[in-house]
């Protein structure tokens, strides 16, 4: 029950009167509210707008051992790169069509450089797993990269299927590969495991967008990956 | 009736707010399809890829900025009213409150014992479900006096 010698101030209670609470004053409370509200908006913005959040500064290791990743490249070339790729990855597929060559050229058929290529399927790419399978179980039969192309160079075929897994084999039969072995590795799932363990390890080494490349663990993005391998090349004289 | 202390409700409002905003940067990404920045533990891909990270076919994303928001906008009731429809409040924030804590409870267990993988924003958020539950425990004993 209330008070009754400190009620002359109050009004009488009822249902839905209104209880203001005294003390701290409450225009000061929500002015904070809003103040958070605010600064909350402002960091969602521009983390939207922020796609490609520059790397620099920070290092990225994965704790997979790199030699037993795909690679392609001397085993005694002076600097290696590691490419953290998603095979649904639109940027990925940029740089295969648009910058990859050139690298395979200039650097990699030149001794120059050992190309490692590191796993990161991304949870928005409905069929970014089974690709990843689809090219380690090519790998079996010593074909990584030629399905790594082939994947790439046919995104759009297969991206948005509701499954990939016969539009795979194609590809396979494409390349001349074992298509029963190949059909079994895909459908018992023989590397989703290898597949899963390295997105898990992309992800705690740091990786925060496809495609990211690494040179001794410093994370670079597609425009500065050729005058990184140059510097990382002349530093190496 | 004592006139209970407002700081647990206030506090509510602003816990909710946080959450509110955890929950609505997970919901962004996964509309945009962009990539999670993961401060601490390196497990948020994994854990919002997981089948876990969907509820009924709702990302659990989604549910959580409904149910911050429902949290928030009962407090800011709270701090107004006694009522709301004939129900009180207090009543309205422990449960409220309780489910947020089932739920924090819940995501914990499966990241820790069935995903095997932690996500920073989970976490802060399962933070934050505690502290909202014990505000509005504090707050519904203030109100109902034994």
């Amino acid at each position: 029950m209330s008070d009754k010698h400190t009620a002359a101030a109050r009004p009488p209670r009822g249902r839905g009167t209104p209880a203001k609470p005294r003390g701290v004053p409450m225009p000061l409370f929500y002015a904070l509210l809003v103040l958070i509200t605010a600064g909350g908006v402002a960091l969602l913005f521009s983390s939207a707008n922020s796609r490609t959040t520059p790397t620099t500064g920070k290092t990225i290791v994965s704790s997979i051992p790199l030699d037993s990743l795909p690679a392609r490249g001397s085993a005694t070339a002076p600097v290696t790169v590691v490419e953290y790729a998603d095979f649904q990855c639109p940027a990925c597929g940029v740089f295969f069509k648009s910058l990859e060559p050139g690298i395979v050229k200039d650097y990699i058929d030149t001794g120059k450089v050992r190309f490692v290529f590191h796993d990161f399927p991304l949870s928005q790419h409905r069929n970014a797993i089974p690709a990843a399978e689809a090219a380690r179980s090519a790998a079996d039969q010593n074909a990584f990269w030629q399905m790594h192309d082939l994947l790439y160079a046919r995104q759009a075929e297969w991206q948005d299927l509701a499954d990939p897994t016969q539009q795979f084999v194609k590809y396979a039969q494409e390349l001349k590969l074992d298509t029963a072995a190949f059909s079994q590795a895909l459908a018992s799932h023989k590397h989703q495991a290898e597949v899963l363990q390295a997105r898990d390890a992309s992800s705690h080494a740091g990786v925060d967008h496809t495609p990211t490349f690494t040179i001794d663990g410093k994370p670079y993005d597609m425009p500065d990956l050729r005058a990184a391998i140059d510097a990382a090349l002349a530093a190496k004289k | 009736m004592a006139q209970p202390s407002h700081y647990p409700r206030m506090a509510i409002a602003l816990l909710a707010l946080i959450g509110l905003f955890d929950a609505a940067y997970l919901a962004l990404e996964r509309i945009t399809g962009g990539t999670i920045v993961c401060p601490v533990g390196g497990g948020c891909e994994t854990v919002q890829s997981s089948a876990y990270a969907t509820l009924f076919g709702v990302p659990v994303a989604y549910i959580g900025v409904a149910g911050y928001a429902a949290i928030l906008l009962s407090a800011l009731l709270a701090l107004n009213l006694d009522r709301i429809a004939g129900i009180p409040l207090s009543a309205v924030l422990l449960a409220l409150g309780s489910i947020a804590l089932l739920a924090g409870i819940y995501f914990s267990y499966l990241q820790l014992a069935v995903i095997g993988a932690i996500c920073f924003w989970c976490a802060v958020a399962a933070l934050l479900d505690l502290a909202i539950w014990i505000a509005a425990y504090l707050n519904w004993r203030a109100a109902h006096p034994r």
